[in-house]
């Protein structure tokens, strides 16, 4: 349990959660197109049924880790390494 | 740390969905109705009443609309089914192009055989079904976010509960009326877990609607979750009739070609192995003519468009083409095509359907309850405290209060003039009006009687609903049953049910101030919390 | 056909329902139920359930099957829940007449307190 007396960092767990956990999930997507090499209708199709799914799971893991600042450096550390993983595979937006 | 997991969970729980709580109640209310989004238009234009149940509907269709466009370019007539027991037409007028509209419409009297002119227009189902995923009066993409994000924190909400809440067997079936917080504990498990799979799918289904809006990086398309098939069951406008005007004045001589059209129904019916929803002429009352037999049930789950089996005939009744649809080819689309369509209950028929209602009724519950159960809680400790005030305000604002606005638009349905300009709007108005009214009500005077109060106008109104069916429809209720309008019929029992309810959550209220006003006058001091 | 299944189903929920510790003595008299007697109880309500789907493919193609039962799934653990607040009597004469599970437990080893 984190306690509430740290409104400060319990905010930035909290973007971190929500941003940081967009993003993931939304780089997860993007890494899973590029292995699968879906496209145009159908990557827009699998995209929706993948990505809220892993936005889920990366939200309920971001809040079950022990304290603030190991949440936010998990969810910071997962989003460079895999959008730099995106970058270096040639991933274009 | 075991206990931590779960407290944080808790906390996740709690506060993902208290947050969007009302918006999600809202959400869920009006979502669920929006299964019955055609009945409830049907319901909410009186004049179309009578015309459930024509006899030999085909036919006089066909010589209604001889009548109106002998020389349009093709005719469409929509037969009574199960969803909207009406006869309605829609055609073409000569060298008018298919264009996204269907053209001039018209709901037949089957006494007259005439179409039925001025029935009211109304926001009808329709209303209820868009503000349940886009809300109203803002921009819509604004509102798709909005109710993007609430089922976001809902899907969070429901996988956190489902993590705290170990046992899930071990209090499947109890619930234990009348003893304060342990009673809402059990109506929100009840709501939640009994139909938990419904609740999962809706919810997910629901995102990956609006995927489009929420996921803007990737360029989607903003329509998802727009065309449904009786969307537009309106009456004809202003522009219509000019149109039809026109219609009638025959600019070329055709040659008039008849149709054995009972013949081809009847072979077209068995082919199709259902009943049929649907007729389209093309080029009617010409040698080129073709008629196509629409079927009213979807072959498979995994359409998420078109998708009913279809055969078309020529003018000497010989079958020309038939199309029996086999479904989206692919995994991805065959999957994406089962959710979308179990979200939208296309292809359901009447039992589906009212089990589909069914469970989102318990999500409704599910919703309510744990917005009340955030209060019941901390009722002991957080009295008078603000953000305790703002939520029992919200709280009942946003349940009662909008059984109160539904009841006020189903009312102003019938009361408003039929002929005003803008009818349809004063609905939607009066609606939130009375939400509206709700709100001051619960922030200035929630302390005297607000849930008695607002939940006892709303019983009434609920309640005397089938009674101004009766009274303003031109069918009255027994004529309804003998005439088999169970569309109809259905909405005033359901209306009479959630009347029901109303009041026995009034007098749960009621009982249960009697109650605390008893145990104060007595030495009270029971457990802490709970 | 929807009757059927929805009879095997409300059937099947009050096997389950007999496992718990809160509606035990509504069907037994008295105790808790024991490990045993309560994986007999849930096998026998799963299979109940499963029948249950049949009448469901009997009357509908297998998607729309799936989905009729999976509705008819939370109707019929709504109405055992409600029976089983309101009207005890009427679960145990389901019990009774309806419930195979129940013919069971003589031949379970007694587990020792």
């Amino acid at each position: 349990m984190f306690s509430l007396s740290e409104p400060w960092f319990l905010t930035a767990r909290i973007l971190a959660a929500t941003v940081g956990g967009y993003l993931l999930s939304m780089v997860i997507c993007l890494l899973l197109l590029m292995l699968t090499g879906v496209d145009g209708r159908d990557a827009r199709m699998l995209t929706g049924m993948v990505f809220f799914v892993s936005y889920l799971v990366i939200v309920v893991i971001l809040f079950s880790v022990s304290t603030h600042r190991r949440a936010i450096l998990l969810a910071l550390a997962s989003n460079s390494a895999l959008w730099t993983l995106w970058y270096f595979m040639g991933g274009q937006l | 740390m075991k206990g931590g997991f779960r407290k944080s969970m808790t906390w996740l729980h709690t506060w993902s969905s208290l947050v969007v709580i009302w918006v999600l109640f809202a959400i869920f209310l009006t979502g669920t109705l929006s299964f019955f989004r055609a009945e409830i238009t049907h319901w909410m234009t009186p004049e179309h009443h009578i015309s459930a149940r024509a006899e030999s509907p085909v036919l006089m269709a066909t010589s209604y609309l001889q009548s109106v466009a002998p020389f349009g370019e093709s005719w469409q007539i929509s037969l009574p089914d199960s969803r909207s027991p009406v006869l309605g037409v829609n055609w073409l007028a000569e060298g008018e192009e298919r264009q996204r509209r269907r053209g001039a419409r018209a709901v037949i009297d089957p006494v007259s055989g005439t179409a039925i002119e001025d029935a009211r227009e109304t926001a009808g189902g329709n209303f209820l079904y868009r503000f349940h995923f886009e809300l109203y009066g803002i921009p819509r993409s604004v509102g798709r976010w909005i109710v993007g994000i609430a089922s976001m924190l809902m899907f969070i909400a429901i996988i956190s509960g489902v993590i705290i809440h170990r046992k899930i067997f071990a209090d499947f079936f109890s619930f234990r009326p009348g003893k304060k917080t342990a009673s809402w504990v059990d109506a929100h498990v009840l709501g939640s877990v009994l139909a938990l799979p419904f609740h999962i799918m809706i919810t997910f289904t629901g995102l990956f609607l609006l995927a489009g809006t929420l996921l803007f990086w990737q360029g989607g398309n903003e329509r998802g979750g727009q065309q449904g098939q009786n969307a537009n069951r309106g009456h004809a406008s202003e522009e219509q009739r000019e149109e039809r005007a026109q219609a009638e004045k025959p600019s070329s001589q055709r040659e008039i070609v008849s149709l054995n059209m009972n013949a081809i129904y009847l072979e077209a019916e068995s082919l199709l192995g259902q009943p049929i929803s649907d007729i389209t002429i093309s080029k009617p009352m010409t040698h080129e003519a073709e008629v196509t037999f629409r079927g009213s049930e979807k072959s498979s789950l995994s359409h998420f468009r078109g998708g009913t089996p279809e055969v078309t005939y020529n003018v000497k009744g010989e079958l020309i083409k038939e199309n029996f649809p086999a479904g989206a080819e692919g995994p991805i689309a065959t999957t994406y095509g089962v959710l979308r369509s179990l979200h939208e209950g296309h292809f359901a028929d009447v039992l589906t359907r009212w089990l589909l209602f069914f469970s989102g009724v318990l999500g409704t519950v599910m919703v309510g309850s744990g917005a009340l159960l955030w209060s019941q809680k901390r009722e002991r400790q957080q009295v008078g405290k603000p953000g305790y005030e703002v939520v029992s305000a919200l709280n009942l604002a946003g349940i009662a209060g909008l059984f109160v606005a539904l009841g006020a638009y189903f009312w102003a349905n019938r009361l408003v003039p039929a002929g005003i300009d803008g009818r349809a709007d004063w609905e939607i108005i009066i609606f939130f009006c009375s939400w509206l009214a709700c709100i001051l009500h619960s922030v200035l005077l929630r302390q005297r009687h607000g849930w008695l109060l607002q939940l006892a106008a709303a019983g009434l109104m609920f309640l005397l609903l089938p009674a101004l069916d009766a009274l303003t429809s031109p069918v009255g209720l027994v004529a309804a049953t003998t005439a088999g309008d169970w569309v109809r019929l259905s909405f005033d029992f359901v209306s009479l049910l959630t009347a029901a309810g109303l009041w026995a959550a009034a007098y749960f209220v009621l009982s249960k101030g009697r109650k605390s006003r008893a145990r104060r006058n007595s030495v009270s001091n029971k457990k802490g919390k709970v | 056909m929807t009757l059927l299944a929805l009879l095997l189903i409300i059937l099947g929920f009050i096997h389950f329902s007999a496992s718990t510790r809160a509606s035990f003595k509504v069907f037994f008299g008295r105790g808790r139920p024991q490990t045993d007697l309560r994986n007999w109880l849930h096998i026998v309500g799963y299979l109940y359930l499963i029948a249950a789907l049949l009448p469901c493919l009997a009357g509908w193609n297998f998607q729309m099957a799936i989905v009729v039962w999976l509705g008819l799934l939370h109707v019929g653990a709504v109405g055992v829940t409600l029976m089983l607040t309101y009207s005890p009597g009427l679960v145990r004469r389901l019990w009774l007449w309806g419930c195979l599970g129940r013919l069971g437990k003589p031949f379970l080893p007694k587990a020792s307190n």
